[in-house]
């Protein structure tokens, strides 16, 4: 069973397993993991398997601490939507 | 006279981290994803945060996440709320699509 990407921006620093993904998250994470998991029905399990392999890739993101903790003493660089919105405009690209 | 009782209580603005930024300017963003992390911001903002079908971090209790688009079938988008600063509001720090 393996949940496929939509958008690969970068190496899949989780594998797209269950197995991958289970050794990614840690102890309480990784039995929550398994208990969605085996609670699922076969429709729903790739749903269960793509929603963890996004949470175990932001869990061993390296950057996470360091982006959480800039935002909460704002010393994090950040953009209003509105000025996003403009740059895409500009840009020529579409904001619908 | 006014009634504050009866006022719906102010959103928070809620500002991009500059990996957010950088996704969003990408050009080959599928518009649905764009559309669905715009649309995540302004839930974020109206909900000051406790957008429904968030969930916490042990961790960081100040650290939340989030489904993007359809029961999540997008990724999942990270915000922490600064609710402590001047003024308060919400980055959106990383985005993590399939």
């Amino acid at each position: 069973m393996t949940a496929q990407p939509i958008h690969p921006h970068e190496p899949d620093r989780v594998p797209r397993n269950a197995e991958g993904i289970a050794a990614a998250l840690d102890g309480p994470r990784r039995m929550e993991f398994y208990r969605e998991l085996l609670a699922a029905a076969p429709e729903d399990a790739e749903g269960v398997l793509r929603r963890w392999w996004c949470e175990a890739m932001l869990d061993t993101d390296p950057a996470g601490d360091r982006l959480t903790a800039a935002a909460l003493d704002g010393t994090l660089p950040t953009t209003a939507v509105a000025d996003l919105v403009r740059r895409r405009q500009e840009a020529g690209l579409p904001v619908d | 006279m006014t009634e504050p009782y009866d006022e719906e209580p102010e959103g928070l603005p809620c500002l991009l981290s500059e990996e957010v930024t950088e996704l969003l300017m990408d050009k080959t963003l599928p518009g649905d994803v764009f559309g669905a992390i715009v649309a995540a911001t302004v839930l974020i903002n109206e909900t000051r945060g406790q957008v429904p079908g968030s969930t916490a971090s042990a961790r960081w209790p100040q650290q939340r996440r989030m489904p993007l688009g359809a029961d999540g079938a997008l990724g999942i988008a990270e915000y922490v709320i600064a609710a402590d600063a001047d003024p308060p509001h919400i980055v959106l720090t990383r985005i993590q699509l399939y």
